[in-house]
């Protein structure tokens, strides 16, 4: 079991350091058992949904520089059949306070710049 | 009242461009209806410098002065520009686009104005032409000239974006990889005028001569030079 501050976690024994908004302060600490340490810590219950959310997000800003458009995260539900239906109402169902930005931070990314 | 004037200034100051943007809002905006001036990427820093000058001819009684919040915070921090100066996002930009008759783009590479085709006409273009034709300075220019390109694409705006002379310095070597997102999920058309071989193949950008960069401009409602 993961034990945890407000400004860091302890995963498998190592100390994994939070900035203030929450994201780590090194996205090379990113592990699954740190996201899902993370998310014990908000109770927030990863499923499949978030699983592949935080996988896509993290992969795209890998390939791209950034994150992905909400649109292009539909798109691309759609087309892997993740969820039937999938849309921006159903996205926020996952994580309501910003699936893209929750999804970067579940996945070890910084912030996004939200111009757009 | 919105006002049917928007200006989208994204050049950095320097007496040229002060001049340029001072003389096309001679007489434009009025108090009933402020005309938008959106100030974007290098822009934020023309804004900044107007703001610190206390914006002169731009009064706060014609103008709404508007700065792209996350321009201005990479330059300038988190904190809220100063008064008269909003932070506001390229989705509210595209939005006040949308009711514009007459837009003005101060970019990177000039300056160019369009005037809308009555509302009413029959068969009226939405079509948005987004003109990129300098090379980007740095990282920075070239991330911000991107995500002008992806609030259009968020917004499911029917646009393309064009890449002409320098501007093909944008989807040169690995810098071009925030722009392959916009092929890769077919977000917007991206079209490159004597690209020649400065493009990798498999880009799926479109190849255009000047005829066809002519039909494109024709066919376009708004043209906004980045």
């Amino acid at each position: 079991m993961p034990t945890e501050g407000k400004s860091h976690l302890v995963v498998a024994g190592k100390r994994i350091e939070l900035g203030p908004d929450g994201h780590l302060l090194d996205p090379g600490d990113w592990s699954a058992a740190v996201a899902a340490a993370m998310a014990h810590r908000d109770d927030v219950e990863l499923d499949a949904a978030h699983w592949w959310l935080i996988r896509f997000v993290r992969q795209h800003s890998i390939e791209y520089g950034m994150p992905p458009l909400m649109r292009v995260v539909i798109q691309a539900m759609r087309r892997e059949g993740v969820l039937e239906d999938p849309s921006s109402r159903i996205l926020y169902r996952l994580f309501p306070d910003g699936p893209i930005r929750e999804a970067c931070r579940y996945g070890g990314l910084p912030r996004p710049e939200a111009c757009i | 009242m919105t006002s049917d004037y928007i200006a989208l200034i994204r050049s950095k100051p320097c007496s040229t461009s002060n001049r340029a943007l001072l003389a096309a809002l001679a007489g434009i905006g009025t108090r009933d209806a402020p005309a938008t001036l959106f100030f974007q990427g290098d822009g934020c820093e023309m804004a900044h410098a107007l703001a610190g000058g206390g914006l002169g001819p731009i009064d706060g009684d014609r103008f709404e002065t508007c700065v792209c919040a996350t321009s201005w915070a990479r330059r300038y921090g988190a904190a809220s520009p100063p008064a008269p100066l909003r932070a506001e996002s390229l989705v509210f930009f595209f939005q006040r686009l949308a009711l514009a008759r007459r837009v003005d783009a101060f970019g990177l590479g000039g300056w160019c104005c369009c005037l809308a085709p009555d509302a009413s006409a029959a068969n009226r273009s939405t079509r948005l032409l987004l003109e990129v034709a300098s090379a980007p300075a740095d990282e920075r220019q070239r991330r911000e000239t991107l995500e002008v390109a992806l609030g259009a694409a968020a917004l499911e705006l029917e646009a393309g974006v064009l890449f002409r002379g320098a501007g093909l310095d944008h989807l040169a070597d690995a810098g071009a990889r925030g722009w392959r997102q916009i092929t890769d999920f077919g977000l917007l058309d991206i079209l490159a005028q004597d690209g020649g071989g400065r493009i990798a193949p498999d880009f799926g950008v479109v190849a255009v001569d000047a005829c066809r960069v002519g039909r494109l401009r024709a066919a376009a409602a708004t043209i906004l030079l980045l």
